[in-house]
């Protein structure tokens, strides 16, 4: 059980590091530009809430196979096959959590007066400096959001994982996958155990990222 | 009725033979892993007859007193399976796979036929690393067809009603089968009887063998 909620930690928190960086020029791109191209590329950041889990795990099992492109060149890279991999299921989590890491920046980004961003440019930042020097500070509380949600989907994340973990102790057994078995294999002692960790540690988790947001308000 | 999903392509059968000969009852199925079916109808839900891919629940449901009367009635047959052309020597077949799949054996039927058979043949400590398990046979299977894993332990009646691929049978001592178990559930309607007969009589016997199993005398 330890070793399914240690790894859960993991995959969830190197996802909501991933998805900070990977989420932050995309959350740049949606609340600066206008046009066609902002509007498609929201639908594609917020679809995998609409798509099931296990059907976007699905899919995934056909991106990451051996003879897929991407499953035939990480190989080669790596030398190991990418499915069933604890490095799929970090990838897989970062698509699965890709919307609530990157619509609380956003929202954090457009709520930026736009004054201040032009007096920026007025004293003559160049866009990274604005960014670095106006936009980054005055969205702290967007990121505090979007690295906590992503963390909580992540941690409670189990169709996606049933499907391309394959359910490796130590590498992608998790804990939700660890309460599935434990209810299918008729020991419920371990699975409200087990439920009960998973809940305690993402209650404490969450109230420590409000906390923080809290003080640096 | 209720019926573990792994029995689909049996029950689709007999319904079909059932309402040739009684075309004025309705037959409803859910279908779903034997143990949330048992976890449904301990629970009180309505169903007439329950189809288990394992004899475990049906014990638990007498023990809560909630069977009129239960039988087994088809052995699983269990089969080395694989898209690309196989090996007829399994222990090469297994060596040579990056990845195989079985059923979770710590509740799943198929699962843990796979695990002794394993072990009987020695290449269980060998394998351990290549083994990902699916939460039935049904994904154990779709692992496979997905080109996810190389070969799997699947049951023959998911390889007869998939059409593609190879397969090779178990030995038949590889491990203790897998028992398929029809239960009448107290308070059934009088029509449930009659297909409880028609599942257990000798007339239906080449169907079962038909669709891959084995039918119990």
């Amino acid at each position: 059980m330890i070793e399914a909620f240690l790894l859960s930690l993991k995959v969830s928190i190197l996802t909501a590091l991933i998805l900070t960086v990977v989420g932050t020029p995309l959350a740049y791109l949606l609340a600066f530009r206008r046009g066609l191209l902002k509007v498609v590329l929201e639908a594609f950041v917020i679809s995998p809430i609409v798509v099931p889990p296990t059907v976007l795990g699905f899919y995934f099992i056909y991106l990451f196979r051996p003879d897929s492109p991407v499953g035939s060149f990480v190989e080669k890279l790596f030398g190991k096959p990418l499915l069933f991999s604890f490095e799929a299921l970090v990838f897989a989590s970062v698509i699965y959590s890709l919307p609530f890491g990157v619509i609380p920046l956003r929202d954090a980004f457009e709520k930026i007066d736009r004054r201040l961003i032009e007096i920026a440019y007025v004293f003559g930042y160049s866009r990274l400096q604005t960014f670095l020097k106006v936009i980054l500070p005055n969205s702290v509380g967007g990121f505090l959001s979007s690295w906590s949600l992503s963390f909580a989907h992540t941690m409670g994340e189990f169709g996606i994982v049933l499907m391309v973990g394959g359910n490796i102790p130590g590498q992608t057994q998790t804990l939700s996958i660890f309460i599935y078995d434990a209810v299918q294999g008729l020991e419920y002692r371990q699975a409200h155990l087990a439920s009960l960790l998973l809940l305690t540690s993402s209650i404490l988790t969450l109230s420590l990222t409000g906390l923080i947001r809290w003080r640096v308000r | 009725m209720a019926s573990a999903s792994s029995l689909k392509p049996l029950v689709e059968e007999a319904i079909k033979v059932f309402t040739a000969k009684h075309p004025h009852v309705e037959v409803k199925v859910s279908y779903g892993s034997s143990g949330s079916l048992y976890k449904q109808i301990k629970g009180g839900a309505p169903y007439d007859i329950f189809l288990s891919a394992s004899g475990i629940y049906i014990e638990k449901l007498k023990e809560a007193g909630k069977i009129k009367k239960a039988k087994i009635f088809a052995l699983g047959r269990v089969v080395l399976f694989s898209l690309k052309p196989l090996s007829k020597d399994i222990e090469k077949a297994l060596l040579s796979a990056k990845r195989v799949a079985i059923a979770n054996p710590k509740y799943a039927p198929y699962g843990k036929c796979a695990l002794e058979f394993l072990k009987k043949i020695e290449l269980y400590e060998r394998l351990k690393t290549k083994i990902v398990r699916g939460p039935s046979v049904a994904y154990a299977f779709q692992f496979v067809a997905s080109g996810g894993a190389d070969v799997g332990i699947v049951s023959l009646s998911l390889v007869l009603s998939y059409r593609k691929g190879h397969y090779v049978l178990l030995p038949d001592n590889a491990c203790t089968p897998p028992d398929h178990w029809i239960a009448l559930i107290k308070g059934n309607k009088r029509s449930a009887e009659t297909f409880y007969e028609l599942i257990t009589s000798k007339d239906f016997k080449s169907s079962i063998e038909k669709l891959g199993f084995l039918a119990v005398p």
